[in-house]
């Protein structure tokens, strides 16, 4: 309720900011405000993942732009592109924005982002690093530096970046599942089938935290439990899922009965599956 | 003979057939309007006829109207507004949600587009996705609090809104940007403030001022992009990962779907394994009885809670950027050194190239181009 009620004040500060008074209304300052009063909304958008909202918003502001405001709409549509996934878009919307627009915190973050995405690891660590000097509150930054440091194999650091994440969003479902990753990477198991069931429990709708509770079930040997919700389909994605852990656990006979039920209860032959569930390399190896 | 009697029945026949298709009525193509609705007269706007469309509940004629309006006017909000609620109406939510967002992104000051996004997130259960929409009791009360404030003000005074009690201290964060407004000589009273309420495309209020004031207001800026999503465990596949011994005893798990097996149809009837030899047929699932919450359990739950938030305090006011992060720490220095190398190796490569005997190299004033 709070961040809604703050964000609700501020919206009517921002509005009440843009309108001022009818005389102020036909200055250039009113006009300033206006832009600033839309970008923000257009920036709280983005965060809350009203994308299209956001995107129509940039897109009002851009044929009113100046160069004065240049940067910081650049800026809000690189960090638009980021939570759409679009590296290239906020890679070109980053180099628009110029070095001074929008705060260093939101730069490095940008900046550490793309640099992930281009598995130039050092670089991303070292620009997340820098924005969280400067914004340590933002939770999304640990989470980011967490990733990075998985990828760079610093498992030690992941999870401490991981843990400084959930100091600040201890509810947040994805970072426990995230900071599970961790301590998988890191051999921590029990720890992190824990943590999965955790934000299992906080959002049991996730398919992405599900199947890592299958994942680490099957690679750990226990069995799942199937819901009253799951189709067939559904079921099987999820034993093949644990099949998948199983394998990576080196309990081929399992995997090999994970896969084969998953198989009979696809709705079509599914060929990835099939492939898998076949001990052969396996066998020949042992 | 016999072939030529058949050749001129065949004639006769023929002249007949097309003697018949003579004297019916020419063919004639028509389209006309199969739904029974009068067509609306060309006068009318497009937008009257979709709103006509959809009181009557005549949605695929509304959806065509509204789109017609938008191909009029490609950034009408209304019409994007009333397309919305038709596709909300037959059960495109996902299409729903778009063209709400787009009537609200063209007018954020309209309250009914606003409240017919937050509106659609909250029947949709997605309640996150209306944060920042719920805007009006809040406004309300700042309105409230910022006359009450705005009446102490003289014609000399400056005002910081943030310091005072007309905003909550919940704005006061390191997030907080101020901007600057300058006001106009004019004074409005309370009755000026509401009088555009009614006008959709003006400014709801405007706020009253004393001469030459100025006033600061509290610019939010939120944390932005990344909702911060889970990412699938993918472990490659090779030799198998070190593990903690904690899975020894388990050995084979190809019965698994035994434990739940029940039927797909949540209310039906189904089977319930009770023990290895004996099942239970379900017909009529008891509805789960919840006691009523205890005042034991309740004070139970505010210590746990306020027990949270105590060590989360404790924990976020030792929590400063990278600051007692030892491992992290360790990592961005071998990082930086290894990048500094790198850098160096790479501008050592191109002294070489250039055939010079000497470069000074100065690691803080290194562009972003020679890296890489």
């Amino acid at each position: 309720m709070k961040p809604l009620l703050r964000r609700s004040i501020v919206g009517a500060a921002l509005f009440l900011g843009a309108i001022g008074s009818p005389v102020m209304a036909q200055t250039s300052d009113a006009s300033d405000t206006d832009w600033r009063f839309l970008l923000s909304e257009a920036e709280l958008a983005t965060s809350v993942g009203r994308y299209v909202q956001a995107d129509a918003m940039l897109d009002t502001l851009e044929v009113s732009k100046t160069p004065e405001n240049l940067g910081a709409l650049a800026i809000a549509r690189a960090e638009l592109f980021m939570a759409t996934g679009d590296v290239a878009g906020a890679t070109s919307a980053l180099g628009k924005a110029g070095p001074d627009a929008g705060s260093p915190c939101r730069r490095s973050k940008l900046s550490g982002w793309i640099a992930g995405k281009g598995e130039a690891w050092n670089k991303a660590i070292l620009m997340l690093s820098l924005a969280i000097e400067t914004c340590s509150e933002d939770a999304s930054i640990w989470n980011l530096l967490g990733l990075a440091l998985i990828a760079k194999q610093e498992h030690v650091a992941s999870l401490e970046a991981f843990d400084s994440a959930l100091i600040l969003e201890p509810r947040n479902p994805a970072l426990r599942s995230n900071r599970a990753m961790a301590l998988v990477a890191a051999g921590k198991f029990e720890a992190a089938f824990y943590d999965l069931r955790e934000a299992l429990a906080i959002q049991p709708d996730s398919a992405i935290i599900q199947g890592n509770v299958d994942y680490l079930s099957g690679m750990l040997g226990i069995s799942l439990m199937r819901k009253r919700t799951d189709s067939d389909t559904i079921w099987g994605q999820r034993l093949a899922k644990a099949g998948e852990g199983a394998r990576n656990g080196a309990r081929t006979d399992e995997a090999t009965a994970l896969f084969a039920n998953a198989t009979l209860l696809q709705d079509r032959f599914d060929p990835r599956i099939w492939s898998l569930g076949s001990p052969t390399e396996e066998k020949k190896a042992e | 003979m016999v072939e030529h009697r058949f050749r001129l029945l065949l004639s006769i026949g023929l002249a007949g057939l097309l003697g018949g298709c003579a004297t019916s009525q020419p063919a004639r193509l028509s389209i006309r309007n199969v739904g029974g609705a009068p067509l609306a007269s060309a006068d009318e706007s497009a937008i009257e006829r979709g709103k006509m469309f959809l009181a009557r509940g005549q949605l695929a004629d509304a959806i065509s109207a509204f789109r017609t309006a938008l191909r009029q006017e490609q950034d009408s909000a209304e019409a994007h507004n009333g397309l919305a609620i038709a596709y909300e109406r037959i059960g495109r939510k996902d299409l729903a949600r778009r063209y709400f967002e787009l009537a609200y992104a063209e007018k954020p000051h309209v309250e009914r587009y606003r409240s017919n996004l937050a509106r659609h997130f909250g029947s949709n259960g997605q309640p996150d996705l209306a944060l920042g929409l719920a805007a009006a009791p809040a406004t309300t009360a700042l309105i409230d609090k910022l006359e009450e404030s705005v009446a102490l003000l003289t014609p000399e005074s400056v005002v910081t809104l943030v310091a005072t009690e007309a905003l909550p201290t919940e704005l006061m964060d390191s997030q907080i940007q101020t901007i600057l407004a300058d006001f106009s000589s004019q004074r409005f009273t309370a009755e000026d403030m509401y009088s555009d309420i009614e006008d959709e495309d003006k400014p709801l209020v405007a706020l009253p001022m004393t001469q030459g004031a100025k006033t600061e207001f509290a610019v939010y800026r939120p944390n932005v992009a990344t909702a911060i999503e889970a990412m699938p465990i993918n472990i490659p596949s090779g030799p198998a990962p070190h593990r903690d011994p904690i899975d020894g005893n388990i050995d084979f798990i190809a019965d698994l779907p035994r434990n739940d097996r029940r039927a797909s149809i949540s209310n039906g009837p189904y089977i319930e394994r009770v023990s290895l030899g004996e099942v239970k047929l379900i017909t009529a699932p008891q509805p789960k009885t919840v006691a009523p919450p205890t005042e034991f359990r309740l004070s139970d739950h505010q210590i746990a809670q306020w027990i949270e938030d105590e060590r989360r305090r404790e924990l976020y006011q030792n929590h400063n950027g990278l600051h007692g992060r030892l491992a992290i720490q360790r990592v961005i220095e071998r990082l930086a050194i290894e990048e500094a190398t790198n850098t160096a190796a790479l501008l050592a490569k191109l002294v070489d190239q250039m055939d010079q005997d000497f470069v000074y190299i100065a690691f803080d004033d290194i562009p972003e181009s020679t890296e890489a």
